[in-house]
């Protein structure tokens, strides 16, 4: 092809109008021929820097008078000191999302806020968000599927949808299906042990595994004992044990390298032997990705049919306030309240509700709020001495400020307020007094500032990052006026426990009209913050008036916990 | 990084009124040191994303998730490693996620391509110095071209208004905006060749 024809193919990439033909020729260049790829890096970023100065000339003089001069300052490190105004919109999306942030640079509408005071309470709290174990975004794989896996000992442990760092990943027994981000799958069989070294690269040190490379993930390499396995394509077949390890080749082509067979090739139905004598049964009965998938499902069914044993029983706990089992129900129109308290206490599904999976999978159900409009709402009378909320939940994005679990409407004495903040901490409050109109020291800026109601929000550690969207979460809180102590859980397990002081004690609770998955009436007509749909689903909720144990509390989370967990 | 925690303190921190005044590495500082990092690398990993992703609107969506994610574990970050690198991983992870959600046009490369255009290293112009000379070179077009293709490039413009707007076919004004690159990028090829990256 001469270099006329290829930039003639990057241009119509460029402008986006290329046809899939030429879009194979243009993808054929770039897989062939560094050059071809260079001169493309070339004219994309030509096309970038052409883009970067048509904002720039967009810009009026308006948009940076307009800016704070904080950012006025740092906008000036930009390489020609222009400044950009989509760089801009980001900065300012930023702003919308770190409260505190969006203070400091001075920003009114958002300091007007009800959520000015909680970040700068936040704030004033100790520093250290930096949770512990929390797993980096820039892992090598993804555990897809996994079928009875037991992991070992003081290995590390994860979820479907986890993403898998560098490292060891061991288990003892059970399925784990992966899929590296070049393309390649494993099946690999407990008991198992594998160091990822990269998203092209794993180590076998123990156990079987499938692996399936697609045209894409070419030169997949899977190392075992001296040898490294590049798989030209399709699949193989491995078994790593001890004294002997072997391997054969399903469908398609490896090569081998180091060892002692470096640089043969294997083809379809060859078998070699890369440690030991060979001998052995024969890799044939290996499982298959079918296999992970019908063993996940009936494990799944098992877990949904224990958990609807439990949640009979739970229906008939007398310090049930309200109870929705939304998994096992299917109206589209209203939530039944399970508990003896009855109907009254029903929830009325309003906007677009949607009905997606439950945490059992497609046999149960779940519902999602990512509508702004979206809501369940409910009207639970009455007086309480202690709250426990417990629920499921999955979370697609925390988009919001604060994203809702349970809000009572209008936030008045006793109401309680679970929601998510959007660095990924729980939150829960409950009001205390809401005829006092707060003078508070904001940390910020040494200035007093005024809040509605006293209120105090029990804050948890950040739980929940993007790396985490999609799973499920058992998260409960429970609020214990006669212990004074507010305690919150994930997965069965206390991240919190905090003293009620004197100054924010209140034994006399209520809820009243609320939502599950929304707040309806804001008590400060911003309608920065008001949004707080949840974006994501909740497939079970219960609310006790009581304060459960801990051990309670993590009996209701292994008691309905899915597969996998 | 200091964090507020390890500073001494005369009261616990635990409630609004008696809070002290964040140290000097408070989150509001954070806040500041991120967003002058982010404006600068920020077209640097626009370029990035060009080349992996179909349109611009994209490279816009991918960049602002990036940038939240990058808030969000801004924390992480060691000072004084490479922010640019930091943020570049992200970005290609986000990237890869986002890929995955859109329709498989032929604007959106194979697996295989895309994974060498996201990891090849290469001697790149870096994105300022290239920008100068694209600065020059743009002004040695006709005025009225510069200014052309500076319009289509803006946000919101669509060629097909353009076109029918200035009573050219789409294709033809297609053809030019394609002429004036090839002539940019040549004179840009030249400018560094001579005067260096």
């Amino acid at each position: 092809m001469s270099e006329k024809d290829l930039k003639q193919l990057i241009a119509d990439w460029l402008d986006g109008h290329i046809g899939e033909e030429d879009s194979q020729r243009l993808q054929q260049q770039l897989r062939d021929s560094p050059q071809a790829r260079e001169l493309f890096r070339s004219y994309t970023k030509l096309d970038g820097v052409l883009y970067e100065l048509a904002l720039e000339a967009t810009d009026t003089g308006e948009t940076q008078d307009a800016l704070p001069s904080s950012l006025r300052s740092s906008a000036s490190v930009s390489s020609a000191g222009w400044i950009d105004g989509t760089r801009l919109a980001i900065a300012a999306t930023l702003m919308l999302a770190v409260g505190g942030l969006a203070y400091q640079l001075g920003r009114k509408n958002v300091a007007n806020s009800d959520a000015k005071s909680l970040a700068q309470q936040n704030l004033a709290q100790p520093d250290d968000a930096e949770s512990s174990g929390e797993r980096t975004i820039a892992g090598y794989a993804t555990l897809r599927r996994v079928a009875g896996v037991r992991w070992s000992g003081d290995s590390n442990t994860y979820r479907e949808g986890d993403v898998l760092p560098a490292g060891i990943l061991e288990f003892d027994d059970g399925i784990a299906e992966i899929d590296f981000f070049c393309g390649a799958t494993l099946i690999v069989e407990g008991p198992a042990k594998m160091e990822l070294e990269s998203d092209w690269s794993v180590r076998m040190l123990a156990g079987r595994l499938r692996a399936n490379v697609p045209p894409a993930a070419r030169g997949f390499i899977v190392k075992a004992a001296d040898s490294e396995i590049i798989d030209l394509g399709t699949e193989f077949a491995l078994e790593v044990a001890p004294e002997n390890v072997r391997l054969e080749v399903v469908d398609g082509e490896v090569k081998l390298r180091g060892g002692r067979h470096d640089g043969e090739h294997l083809v379809t139905g060859e078998g070699q032997s890369l440690l030991g004598n060979g001998r052995g049964e024969s890799l044939k009965n290996l499982s298959t990705i079918g296999d992970v998938q019908r063993r996940r499902k009936s494990g799944q069914k098992e877990r949904f049919d224990a958990w609807k044993a439990h949640s009979n029983q739970l229906r008939s706990d007398d310090r049930l306030i309200a109870y929705y089992p939304i998994a096992d129900s299917a109206s589209d129109r209203f939530v039944p309240n399970a508990a003896r308290s009855g109907s009254e206490s029903d929830g009325t599904l309003v906007g677009t509700v949607n009905r997606v999976d439950g945490r059992f999978g497609p046999d149960s159900s779940g519902l999602e709020f990512d509508r702004p409009g979206a809501r369940l709402r409910t009207l639970i009378d009455g007086t309480f001495q202690a709250f426990t909320f417990v629920c499921w939940v999955k979370i697609d994005n925390l988009e919001h400020k604060y994203n809702a679990l349970f809000m009572g409407d209008g936030y008045e004495n006793g109401e309680p307020h679970w929601q998510i903040r959007d660095d990924g901490r729980l939150m829960f409050s409950v009001m205390v007094d809401d005829t006092q109109d707060i003078k508070v020291t904001s940390a910020m800026d040494q200035k007093i500032v005024s809040d509605a109601g006293l209120h105090r929000v029990y804050f948890t550690e950040p739980f929940w990052d993007i790396s985490k969207s999609g799973q499920w979460f058992h998260i409960a809180v429970t609020y214990d006026p006669a212990a004074r102590l507010v305690s919150q859980y994930i997965n069965g397990q206390t991240i919190s426990s905090e003293e009620i002081i004197d100054r924010y004690f209140i034994d006399e609770l209520r809820i009243g009209p609320a939502e599950i998955g929304n707040w309806g009436q804001p008590f400060r007509k911003t309608p920065w913050f008001a949004v707080r749909n949840l974006n994501g689903a909740i497939d079970e909720l219960a609310i006790f008036d009581a304060a459960l144990s801990p051990t309670e509390i993590e009996t209701l989370y292994e008691q309905g916990k899915p597969l996998g967990y | 990084m200091d964090d507020v925690s390890q500073k001494p303190s005369t009261d616990d921190g635990a409630h609004l009124t008696t809070a002290s005044a964040p140290g000097p590495s408070s989150e509001s500082d954070q806040g500041e040191a991120f967003v002058r990092l982010l404006l600068e690398h920020e077209p640097q990993v626009r370029i990035f994303l060009r080349r992996l992703l179909p349109s611009w609107n994209d490279v816009d969506e991918v960049l602002q998730e990036a940038s939240l994610v990058a808030w969000r574990k801004f924390k992480d970050f060691e000072q004084g490693t490479a922010f640019g690198g930091w943020f570049l991983t992200i970005a290609r992870f986000e990237a890869l996620k986002y890929r995955r959600g859109i329709a498989k046009t032929p604007l959106v490369f194979s697996d295989d391509v895309w994974e060498l255009l996201a990891h090849e290293d290469a001697n790149e112009v870096p994105e300022g110095t290239f920008k100068q000379h694209l600065v020059t070179c743009l002004s040695k077009l006709h005025p009225e071209q510069k200014s052309l293709l500076l319009h289509v490039y803006s946000p919101g413009v669509a060629v097909r208004d353009v076109a029918s707007q200035s009573g050219k076919s789409e294709q033809a004004l297609y053809k030019a905006i394609q002429r004036l690159r090839s002539t940019l990028h040549e004179c840009v090829k030249k400018s560094v060749a001579r005067e260096g990256a």
